[in-house]
């Protein structure tokens, strides 16, 4: 079925187009929360809660293309992890040091699979997770994240240079792992 | 730093926003995950009760509450010839008409009148007593105390409510300490033609001047004066005083308190007080004691 029809006949309140919608995106959503949220007991509450907003909000959303769609979802989504965090007190970043300009290895990024990433991506602190998340994957500047979360423009950028950091050692491990491997 | 996006950003992007999510952990659950999901989405919402429906079950309960109390207070709610005991809270019998309907005219210009003064009693509820006299003694509530009246009934035997001069006040008449003590109810038909606070009299002992009492009393005996005003001698100091100062003021001579000096004393009343042994000092009794 079109996806537009789905969404049509979900904001009239058809159980079934929403259980397609939701069997559409949960897997690639709860994916998405899991990069923010670490435990995937709390990343499918935090799932839960996003699509019941999405349900109770999709009356009000006009249908303008498949990727307005994700993207209105995806924002949803990224609000309740934000929430869930904040709800547990993650958010306690104090540092803010000098921010470094650190340069992760793409050819060892590309050589890696997705959940060997998102593997990596949750070994990172909250913070810096948080930060990287937002300004890497969803685009966002410093200054949105600062006013998201709640901290100061500078004290983004220092996680995000933290979370890079860390994230470059992690890599040298796994391309001297890869190496290894290949020349096995 | 500068808020650009890093060129290795679109490498992240391209592992992280894979169409396939991977397959390492497979999510098991998205059926029961859907099932909770929907149970929330199709959940009836609870009703609120407004807030005028408990204020409207408060006012019932405290109606329910007055006669209820009354008929456990009083137990004889159902004399009075017949009159139900509901009837005293203002609910005629008929149940048609409002208390103050059921009255004859001559009494509602006096009710009025009563009811323009200054004090507002509280009827409801009063309890009477018949006295030997014929007379029903009423314990009326006044704002927060609590006081015995006289009550006169019209349409009792015998009595009717002729003309407006016999609906007055009755007059207050001793409170016998021998009245039976039958409780009764009102009933809205009882004609309360008057009624007329009684304070609690206060126990006043006459002063008397010390010549009134009897010269030859000398002993601790009590006796009565020429007057008949009792009187007993009573020993309170063993040593006469002498020589207290002597207070003077505006209105005369001022003796101390327990004595006085012979020298300061009048001739016209030393010989009434010769015979007074000093260490002894006489009050009146009145006759109650």
């Amino acid at each position: 079925m079109d996806i537009a029809q789905l969404v049509r006949e979900a904001k009239q309140g058809s159980a079934a187009a929403q259980k397609c919608l939701f069997d559409l995106l949960a897997d690639k959503m709860l994916l998405h929360c899991r990069r923010y949220v670490k435990n995937r007991e709390n990343a499918e509450e935090v799932l839960l809660d996003g699509f019941y907003k999405i349900f109770k909000g999709l009356p009000a959303f006009s249908y303008e293309g498949e990727p307005a769609l994700h993207a209105w979802i995806k924002k949803i989504m990224v609000n309740e992890c934000l929430m869930f965090l904040r709800k547990k007190n993650a958010f306690n970043i104090v540092t803010e040091s000098e921010a470094a300009e650190i340069s992760l290895d793409a050819q060892i990024i590309d050589e890696l699979s997705a959940a060997e990433i998102l593997d990596l991506l949750l070994q990172l602190p909250v913070g810096y997770r948080t930060v990287f998340n937002l300004y890497i994957i969803e685009g966002m500047n410093h200054r949105e994240i600062g006013e998201l979360m709640g901290i100061s423009e500078g004290t983004s950028k220092s996680q995000l240079s933290k979370a890079r950091s860390l994230l470059q050692k992690m890599l040298a491990q796994k391309g001297t792992d890869y190496v290894k491997r290949k020349t096995r | 730093m500068s808020n650009e996006r890093p060129d290795d950003a679109s490498h992240w992007i391209n592992k992280l926003e894979d169409p396939d999510p991977p397959a390492a952990e497979p999510w098991t659950g998205k059926n029961a995950a859907w099932e909770k999901l929907y149970s929330r989405l199709h959940e009836k919402p609870r009703r609120r009760i407004p807030s005028w429906y408990w204020a409207a079950a408060a006012c019932l309960l405290l109606v329910l509450y007055i006669p209820v109390k009354q008929a456990i207070r009083g137990d004889g709610g159902m004399k009075m010839g017949g009159q139900v005991a509901d009837a005293e809270d203002g609910v005629k019998p008929n149940g048609s008409k409002a208390r103050g309907a059921a009255k004859p005219r001559g009494y509602a210009k006096e009710e009025r009148k009563e009811r323009e003064g200054a004090q507002s009693m509280m009827t409801d509820g009063a309890r009477k007593e018949r006295t030997g006299n014929d007379q029903e003694l009423a314990t009326v509530r006044i704002g927060t105390n609590k006081r015995r009246v006289i009550v006169r009934r019209m349409g009792d035997e015998g009595e009717k409510p002729a003309t407006k001069e016999e609906a007055k006040l009755a007059v207050p008449e001793p409170i016998s300490g021998s009245a039976t003590t039958q409780e009764t109810r009102y009933a809205p038909d009882d004609l309360v033609l008057g009624m007329v606070i009684i304070p609690p009299a206060k126990k006043k002992l006459r002063v008397v001047h010390i010549n009134e009492l009897d010269p030859t009393g000398d002993t601790s005996e009590p006796g009565k004066s020429n007057t008949g005003v009792s009187w007993a001698a009573i020993p309170y100091i063993q040593r006469p005083v002498r020589n207290v100062p002597i207070f003077m003021g505006n209105t005369g001579k001022h003796f101390f308190h327990f004595g006085r000096p012979k020298a300061q004393v009048e001739p016209s009343a030393t010989a009434a007080t010769d015979n007074i042994p000093p260490e002894l000092i006489k009050i009146k009794l009145s006759p109650q004691n």
